[in-house]
This record gives C-alpha cells, structure tokens and sequence, in this order.
C-alpha cells in the first residue's frame, strides 16, 4: 500500500479514473435514461456500476504488481522467508481489496456530492461491502492465475482486458438489462458483475429491507465466483512455487 | 567444525526429463566461507534452489544445521539468508524499508529492526543513502543492500549467488571485505562465483559442480598442491584448475 500512494501516477489515475467515467456516464448519458430506471435519475443508476468497474481496475492493477513482483524477483524472496506459502497470495488479494474500498468510497461520496440519492443505512452498507469483497475475491482470482501464467506484462494486459470490457458491458452496470436481445440477456446472467450490481443496486438503491430473495440469489453467485477465483488462483500459485 | 550443511546423493529430474543433478554429496562445515563453483548449466543454481527450498528435490536429503528439508522446510527458511544473483526492484522504497520489509516477513520487532540496521550501517557505506530511494543507488550500493538483507535476520547460512557480478573492482574489494567481516562474526557463506580468483582468494573450502555431479572439492590451497603434483605448469591456478576440470568432463560427455 505504501508504494501504492507513494506512486501518484498509479493512485492519482486509480482515482480519477472511474470518477470520469461516473462524470461522463452520469452527464452525458443521463438524457438517453431519464427516470427510466424504477423512478431514479441516471447517476443513482450508474453508482453502483462505477464502483464495479473501480473493483475491476483495482483487481486487474493487483495482477500486474503481482506480475511485476514475479518479474522483479520479490516473489522468490518471499518464497525463502519463513512465512506460509500462500501469505503472498492473501495479501496481494487484500491489497486489492483495499484499494478497491479505498476507490469505492471516494467514488460514492463524489456520486453523493453530485446528487446520487443513495441509502446509507449500516446494515445495507454491510451487506454491499460483502458483495464487493466476494466479487473482490473473485476477479482478483482471475487477475492473479494470469498474472501468474503470463510471460510478461503485454500478454497478462492482452488477456486480462478481453476480460475487462465485456465483463463492464454485458452487464447492467450501465443500462438495465431487461430489453436487451436474448443472446445479450443470456449473457448478462451468466455474468458474475450483472450480480454485484443488482445487489449494490438493490442495497444502496432500491430497498429498505436487506432480506430478498434476489439478495440471496445474488450473494450465492458471487460466492461461487469468489470460490472460482479462489481457486484458480491457489492453482496458478503452486505452479510458481512447485517450479517442477 | 561441525556440518551446518549436509547433502546426500541429491537428485533433480525436471518434468521435461532433464537431469540437473545426478547424486550430489556434500558437506559445508560451519563458520567457513565455501564456493561452489561450476559452468553454465552444470547445476549450481539448481542445487542452490533445492536448499533454500525454491525448487523441490527429485531424491536424496539435505540437512541443514541438523534439520531435514523434507519435513522442516519452515524452520530452515528462519535460518537462512539469501542474496540472490539479480538486485531485487523495489521502487518507491527506500533502502530502510526494503530491509525493514524483510526483517517484518522474518518476525522481527520495529525496534529490533532499527538497532540491527544501525549495527549493519557501520559495516557498509550506505548510511548516507539508506533513507533514499532505490532508484538513486548504484550497482554496487543495490548489491551492499541486498546482502544486507540476506544478513538482516542474523542467519546460520548466508547464500550469495554471484555477489559481486556486474561491479566495478574497488566495489568487488568492498563487497568480499564486508563478507569476511560476516564470516569473521561466525556467519557460514556459501558462495557462487564466475570470478575465480576472487573464490581463490576468500574462499576456505570449494566444490566443482559439472553436469549435475561434484567433481572436486577441498580447500583451494590444498586442490593447488594436488594439481601442482600432477603438472606444475598447467595447474598453476584455481582457474585453469576449474578449466581443465571441466573441459575434459565435457569431453567425456
């Protein structure tokens, strides 16, 4: 995390970032979506995919300082240290995790200023914390196997951005899904992001209550997405480490 | 003197069929500075990896200051220390907290830290750089720092691969002054080198690694009068020793 602030190009970027898309998105998108979203403006709308796409960001920045740390050799050091052999791993992911809240938070009080009309009740910030965490866990997952298999920053970059862009736009992170084409809805649904969204949407947005049937449908699929990332990441990992 | 370091007919076959080891005895007694020295592909950095437990080991065992690598891996990566061959990049840390980083990982205390710090600064001329960045060192003060970092946690074992590689003279001087000094403080140092006079001079006792197997080993003093016998002329350094070892194995092969 310290060179994470003291690097201002990342951490500035990292910031600005994702409050330009909520800037461009909310202002000159918003026309095209008045109040077509269950009775809220666009920028309420968009909120909580701003805050997907930031945990997006974060998760694919984890890969290349993991990559970076491979390339560098700082990962062999940590493998002679006496510390268990998944610490790396963990605190990679947590750093992710970090930022990504670190980014999240800013992104909403920015939404807030400029108008967003957000619920701030514990018990819904809880639960969408948890959404994040789990959706946090599972693309850190997938950022972390291929930035562990790739050879070097541009193939981990290619990669992982053929992940990136269809994962933000076949999601409802910036429309809502319902009149889209079956193929594209089929899609949407398998997509684990449609699901943070619908949860952040859900809990920030659109219900005082925390107890739904689509919450638990919701934290069901992130949960096997974080399990996947999880794995796929322990797998790629011990390849490093068992160098056979 | 007692071992700190015992292998027994060590093995490494790789998944694609390459034999990097092909039965690997050795015993490195403690408090001394020991050599390895071999060519390009003889397996140096292989066995090297085995014991510092990167790489896992085909067959064979290896003890170090009496514990198994097969069932206290853990507690042999508290005793070592490790000065890898590449100076690690960290940027945006300064040389302070690169050593601090690492002495957290080994479990020491923030107080711990800054005394040993202060103590190993007076051993190297980094004390006027140690709270700048990185990125304003040169190649001989990032080798100071890493070899700090590998003396950091006080460890039985120091590895050095390649130390002084890429440096200027004065800096290669400098480098081997500070590693008798650790030796001289009981610190045992197994060492690689391409530069043999260098291994000649410092080293108490050496191995010749070629195509996976120890094809010599003693002190160099005691290898010279032994080569000496045999043809004075040919036989007159450490280096052509080494070559003509390793030559006539590539011949056999």
């Amino acid at each position: 995390m310290k060179k994470y602030f003291r690097n201002r190009m990342e951490s500035i970027g990292s910031l600005i970032q994702p409050m330009l898309w909520l800037l461009l998105f909310s202002v000159g998108m918003s026309s095209f979506f008045q109040n077509t979203n269950k009775g809220f403006d666009y920028l309420t709308f968009v909120l909580p995919g701003m805050i997907g796409f930031t945990l997006l960001s974060a998760s694919i920045n984890g890969g290349t300082s993991w990559l970076n740390e491979r390339m560098n050799g700082i990962v062999k050091s940590y493998m002679v240290a006496p510390i268990s052999r998944f610490a790396p791993l963990a605190a990679n992911v947590l750093t992710v995790l970090s930022k990504a809240l670190i980014q999240g938070a800013i992104i909403l009080i920015v939404g807030i200023l400029l108008g967003a009309k957000i619920s701030l009740a514990p018990a819904n910030i809880l639960v969408s914390l948890l959404l994040i965490i789990l959706f946090g866990f599972g693309f850190s997952g997938i950022a972390l196997y291929f930035a562990s298999k790739a050879p070097n920053n541009g193939a981990y970059h290619m990669v992982i951005f053929m992940f990136q862009m269809p994962l933000l736009f076949f999601s409802n992170a910036l429309y809502s899904s319902e009149k889209l084409p079956l193929f594209f809805k089929i899609v949407v649904n398998l997509n684990p992001m449609t699901y943070l969204i619908a949860g952040l949407r859900e809990m920030m947005v659109l219900t005082d209550s925390i107890f739904t049937f689509n919450l638990l449908k919701e934290v069901l699929a992130l949960l096997a997405f974080a399990l996947f990332g999880i794995l796929i990441a322990i797998k790629a990992y011990k390849e490093i480490i068992d160098q056979e | 003197m007692n071992s700190i370091l015992q292998i027994q007919d060590l093995k490494k076959v790789y998944k694609d069929g390459t034999e990097a080891l092909k039965g690997i005895n050795l015993e490195v007694k403690e408090g001394i500075v020991f050599g390895l020295l071999g060519p390009n592909g003889a397996g140096k950095s292989t066995l090297i990896s085995i014991i510092i437990t990167l790489l896992s080991k085909t067959k064979g065992k290896v003890y170090l200051d009496g514990l198994d690598l097969d069932t206290k891996a853990d507690k042999i990566r508290s005793r070592i220390g490790v000065t890898f061959q590449e100076n690690i990049k960290e940027s945006n840390l300064t040389g302070y907290e690169i050593l601090k980083n690492h002495a957290l990982l080994y479990g020491m205390s923030s107080n711990q830290i800054k005394i040993k710090i202060e103590e190993l600064l007076k051993l190297v001329d980094l004390k006027e750089f140690v709270d700048k960045k990185i990125e304003k060192y040169s190649g001989g003060m990032l080798r100071k720092l890493e070899i700090l970092k590998g003396i950091m946690t006080e460890p039985k074992i120091l590895f050095l691969d390649e130390p002084t590689l890429g440096l200027d003279p004065k800096s290669r001087n400098e480098i081997w002054s500070f590693i008798r000094k650790l030796k001289e403080d009981g610190t045992t140092i197994f060492v690689t080198s391409h530069y043999l006079e260098e291994i000649e001079k410092n080293a108490d006792e050496i191995a010749i690694i070629n195509n996976g197997m120890i094809i010599e080993n003693g002190s160099p003093k005691i290898l010279r009068k032994k080569y000496k016998k045999i043809d004075e002329s040919r036989y007159d350094s450490l280096e052509n020793i080494f070559l003509s070892l390793t030559e006539s194995e590539s011949e056999d092969y």
